[in-house]
């Protein structure tokens, strides 16, 4: 998958995009709470998450993303969806109504002498898990493509993110396509050289990133000091004071949002509370790994 | 006086060599200077030493004193020196640090605390002057590198200094970007009155524009300071400094003028009124045509290339390249050429059509297997250097796709270190020679594999004149025992120079091809392309018009008259 493509901003015109940065960075936060607290035990909790994770696509959705992303984002979501449930399922849950099978039988070599097992509830419970995390990865998402890295970088600064911080963000987010056309370029020059490395095998990617690494780290280097004389040249200084020039404006489109995200999180964490999900003293580490279909 | 340089001496930690030696000179407000030298001579020290970053910000010893507008740099810091002076460096990707140009210009007077009106007001006037006001939103990643380079001037003049200093600022463009950047230069010393010192190792373009041209030695001397018309009366001093000539300069020098032209025209009307007056006689010395070679070795049969994002970077090519043959890809920046080289050495399959190599089909053939039949040199060498020693380097290839016997890797090795002269810096790290070095280093490891072509991706970009001859020559040396050159470039003059046949490309497709002679006669579509055909041919064709085949030397115009 081409990672570029993931984390690069799509200009559109919708409502999402038109939002001020700041507003997507506290909805985000928002959203990132949610995930946390929202937990299956029951079927209220698994409507919770249903709510949840079905406002964030329907704000993905208000943004307009072109399908290539949606391709690209929905290939992602679905991968760690599926990888987090097989890893849940090896997991040896006790429950009666789905017997474990086992994939490596007892008393077997170190260091599975206890066995393999593949469990159905492991699996469900790594997918609504999976869920509740994507919820934040897809805002993440939602922010990403609405938002020029500036913007996201102004917004970081207006609420209050030092100065200092927000530049070295910024240098950096100036200087990944760079980079990431030189590591292609040093990939291609090792084939051309006769080197046959198959990169998206893991021995392949550590060896081919390994050689790569000398000539990366050297034109970084380079890289870094010309620039750090090209600021200074232009009088900059972190530790003193600057204009800011960017202005950046909240209409009532931008308050209604977060108004109705707020609301929404209030709800949602009254209702949780009431459900006795969250920080559920009893079973905090899930031990006892109830579901609402499969208990 | 606008700067004063008083017994100015630099040099680095751990190095006993003044790098910048005794250096005296006074500049008035409003003057051109170019400055020139070889690679080492101390001209980036110079100028780091005009903005105040040595003494400040760069590690190193100075003695004696550099005064700008009246202020002493060992006493104001690159800070306060910055609304007087300002400095664009050769590479405009290394310079830019916001994401938009509007933020880019934004960010030194953002810098100098100013009122945002007047910020405003500023970026304004900086947008407008280099002429990329229609570019403001623009993100820096999608601009071409004229336009980051026009961004970057925006931004010192943003800062409004009287003296702007321009370190190789075309070095890293094409020839389209290298003229948006020349005439907005030009510019500046016209319409603004800004000091310009500008250092370049190509002197014809400015040599039109400058008031006074100076000149380093190794040593870090300053060792001529004259205005253009003298500074080139001993071509000796050039050669052995390894500095670029300018061809017009050549030309009324071998023809024994006593005047040296600065401009195209001026040594036409000289060479015409030379003419009339029958001091110079047309002699129309046939030009020596070089056979064509027979055997083809690369044959590229209906290309289609289609990236993944759908842009179609070629369109049905057909090319067929013979054994032996010297051949140049010219063409402006997106025209296909890079996209072609890796279709050339597989590391591209074509989505339709087919490349043979030396027999070989590049879609069916292992990486290894390309390898030894196309050696590709690309434009940075320091991307083709992976390993801590020079003899590993180049043994490199040999040992991990060709798993050659012990011996015969050493053989290789040796000849290919013998062949491009660094066999004395077979144990030095790869990355601690001079770049000239490296370049050499990266023809090496591809030469060890015993390639019958060899690709050169831009192989002169950067260098100085006298690195560029000396990598020619051997490029040359190869091409006479036997090798197939294919080399992608911008400099015109070098493919006027050596090579035999021209293929020009334009929006993906092949423009123009043939004998180099034919293709920059054909004015109408190299202009197409968006290419200016080499001074010399330009003056041969004023002088002759269409009646006579063009000149492509300047030893061949001096035996045509």
């Amino acid at each position: 998958m081409p990672i570029g493509q993931v984390f690069q901003y799509n200009e559109r015109n919708s409502l999402i995009h038109r939002l001020d940065p700041r507003v997507k960075l506290i909805w985000l936060v928002i959203c990132s709470y949610l995930g946390i607290i929202t937990e299956t035990y029951n079927f209220i909790g698994l409507y919770c998450l249903i709510a949840y994770f079905g406002t964030l696509l329907a704000i993905y959705a208000l943004s307009k993303p072109s399908w290539r992303i949606v391709k690209d984002h929905l290939s992602l979501i679905c991968f760690l969806m599926i990888a987090y449930g097989l890893f849940m399922s090896l997991w040896p849950w006790p429950d009666p109504k789905f017997p474990l099978i086992a994939l490596i039988p007892p008393q077997g070599a170190w260091p599975l002498e206890g066995g393999l097992f593949f469990s159905v509830k492991g699996m469900f419970y790594g997918i609504t898990r999976a869920i509740k995390f994507n919820g934040a990865l897809l805002a993440g998402f939602v922010l990403i493509t609405t938002t020029p890295a500036n913007k996201i970088l102004r917004g970081l600064e207006k609420i209050r993110l030092p100065y200092k911080i927000c530049f070295m963000m910024s240098v950096a987010i100036r200087f990944i396509p760079m980079f990431l056309d030189e590591m292609i370029t040093i990939l291609d020059a090792q084939k051309a050289r006769g080197l046959d490395i198959k990169i998206k095998r893991p021995d392949g990617f550590l060896r081919a990133t390994h050689i790569a690494l000398t000539p990366m780290i050297i034109n970084s280097l380079r890289k870094a000091n010309i620039l750090s004389l090209a600021i200074e040249c232009r009088a900059f200084d972190p530790n003193k004071k600057r204009t800011d020039t960017t202005k950046l404006h909240t209409e009532r489109l931008d308050y209604a949002f977060i108004a109705f995200f707020i609301g929404f999180a209030i709800v949602l964490t009254t209702v949780l509370l009431f459900n006795n999900t969250i920080w559920s003293a009893a079973d905090p580490f899930f031990m006892s790994g109830k579901t609402p279909f499969l208990d | 006086m606008s700067i004063e340089i008083k017994n100015l001496s630099v040099r680095y930690p751990r190095e006993e060599r003044w790098v910048l030696y005794d250096a005296n000179l006074s500049i008035p407000r409003g003057e051109f200077v170019l400055m020139s030298g070889p690679s080492g001579s101390g001209k980036s020290t110079l100028a780091y030493c005009l903005m105040g970053l040595i003494p400040h910000s760069i590690r190193s010893e100075m003695q004696g004193e550099v005064i700008i507008d009246g202020l002493n740099t060992k006493e104001h810091s690159v800070g306060e020196l910055a609304e007087h002076v300002g400095l664009v460096f050769q590479n405009p990707d290394e310079q830019i640090v916001a994401l938009t140009v509007e933020e880019e210009v934004s960010f030194g007077p953002e810098n100098l605390c100013l009122s945002v009106s007047e910020i405003h007001k500023r970026v304004d006037e900086a947008i407008n002057a280099v002429g990329i006001k229609q570019l403001r939103k623009r993100n820096i990643y999608t601009l071409s590198g004229g336009q980051k380079q026009r961004t970057a001037i925006a931004d010192i003049l943003a800062m409004r200094p009287n003296i702007i200093v321009f370190d190789e600022p075309t070095a890293d463009l094409d020839t389209v970007g290298r003229r948006e950047v020349m005439q907005e230069i030009m510019k500046l010393k016209q319409e603004y009155d800004k000091t310009i010192i500008l250092i370049e190792h190509r002197l014809e373009e400015p040599l039109k524009y400058a008031d006074r041209v100076i000149l380093q030695d190794i040593d870090g001397r300053i060792i001529m300071d004259n205005e253009p018309h003298g500074a080139f009366k001993n071509p000796q001093l050039f050669k052995n400094l390894g500095i670029d000539y300018p061809p017009l300069a050549r030309i009324a020098y071998d023809l024994g003028m006593d005047f040296l032209p600065l401009s195209e025209n001026e040594l036409i009307s000289r060479l015409r009124t030379r003419m009339e007056a029958r001091q110079l006689r047309f002699t129309n010395r046939p030009i020596e045509e070089r056979k064509e070679k027979k055997r083809p070795i690369i044959s590229v049969e209906n290309l289609k290339y289609s990236y993944e994002d759908g842009t179609e970077a070629l369109r049905d090519l057909d090319i067929s390249i013979s054994a032996g043959e010297f051949v140049a890809i010219i063409g402006q920046n997106g025209a296909g050429k890079s996209t072609l080289a890796y279709n050339l050495v597989g590391l591209l399959k074509p989505t339709s059509g087919r490349v043979i190599v030396d027999g070989i089909n590049t879609s069916k053939a292992s990486i290894p297997q390309m390898a030894q039949k196309i050696g590709f040199v690309f434009q940075n060498p320091d991307h083709q250097l992976f390993t801590d020693r020079i003899w590993d380097e180049v043994a490199f290839g040999l040992k991990h796709a060709l798993s050659l016997p012990q011996r015969e890797l050493e053989e290789r090795t040796q000849i290919a270190l013998e062949t491009m002269g660094l066999v004395s810096l077979k144990e030095k790290h790869p990355h601690a020679i001079s770049r000239g070095q490296r370049r050499r280093l990266a023809v090496a490891t591809v030469l060890a594999m015993k390639p019958k072509i060899i690709l050169l991706d831009e192989p002169t970009t950067g260098q100085d004149y006298g690195h560029t001859s000396k990598l020619m020559d051997l490029v040359k040396k190869l091409n006479k025992t036997g090798k197939t050159i294919i080399m992608i470039t911008h400099e015109i003059g070098i493919v006027a120079e050596h090579a035999e046949r021209t293929i020009v490309m334009h929006r993906g497709k092949v423009l123009i091809d043939g004998p180099t002679r034919k293709v920059f006669a054909n004015s109408k579509l190299l202009s197409e392309a968006g290419i200016i055909a080499p001074t010399i041919v330009r003056v041969s064709q004023n002088l002759f018009g269409g009646k006579v085949p063009i000149a492509l030397t300047v030893e061949e115009l001096c035996n045509m008259l």
